[in-house]
């Protein structure tokens, strides 16, 4: 059980934001076509699908090769929207979503520190725990 | 012709590849994994709890950072 703790730390990484992937894409889908929603599905769904799970796991990957500090995993975890915001920023400006602005990354920075702190601290510390590498 | 050349790369991957041996756990794993959940307490600091409050305020407040959110997810 103490093999390959990496892969490990990325697949309890990806767990929660590849689970969470459905609700959003069932809120998406429902609000593009059950209520004529503008929302570019296609495109806007890239972001969620590609780019935020595997984020989740190599920053899981990172606490782990950190964990020697005693860094706290709810802070580590609240530390990444401060990359995924830009992030996604840059990427719907690239494929063209006007729903996501930069006033809408400053009002949604303090619940997404928020959200992602819990999420870090309790779900993902749990499948921490749960595949030995906490 | 071709069955001696099946039969010689087989032998060749056998001969490079050692037997596995014996690929059964040494114990079993169910239990441990159990007793790592049932162990696992929970416990919510106030500052926790704050901040679980503090979520759906935000999303009355601001919807649209629900839908950021979302994406962000």
């Amino acid at each position: 059980m103490n093999r390959y703790p990496y892969l490990r730390a990325y697949m309890a990484g990806v767990t929660l934001p590849s689970a969470a992937l459905l609700i959003g894409m069932i809120v998406f889908v429902v609000a593009r076509y059950g209520y004529r929603v503008e929302i570019p599905i296609e495109r806007a769904i890239i972001f969620p699908m590609a780019v935020v799970p595997n984020a989740w796991g190599a920053w899981n990957i990172i606490y782990l090769a950190l964990q020697r500090r005693r860094w706290p995993i709810g802070l580590h975890g609240a530390m990444l929207p401060l990359l995924l915001i830009p992030a996604g920023l840059w990427l719907a400006r690239w494929v063209g979503i006007s729903f996501v602005t930069p006033t809408l990354a400053v009002t949604f920075l303090p619940l997404g520190l928020a959200f992602y702190y819990l999420a870090w601290k309790y779900p993902v510390r749990f499948f921490n725990q749960i595949l030995g590498i906490a | 012709m071709k069955q001696t050349d099946d039969q010689r790369m087989r032998d060749l991957l056998k001969s490079a590849f050692p037997p596995l041996g014996d690929t059964e756990p040494s114990r079993e794993l169910w239990p441990r994994v159990r007793r790592r959940v049932e162990g696992a307490s929970l416990r919510l600091p106030w500052f926790d709890w704050a901040l679980v409050a503090l979520l759906p305020a935000w999303c009355v407040a601001f919807p649209k950072a629900v839908l950021f959110l979302l994406y962000q997810m």
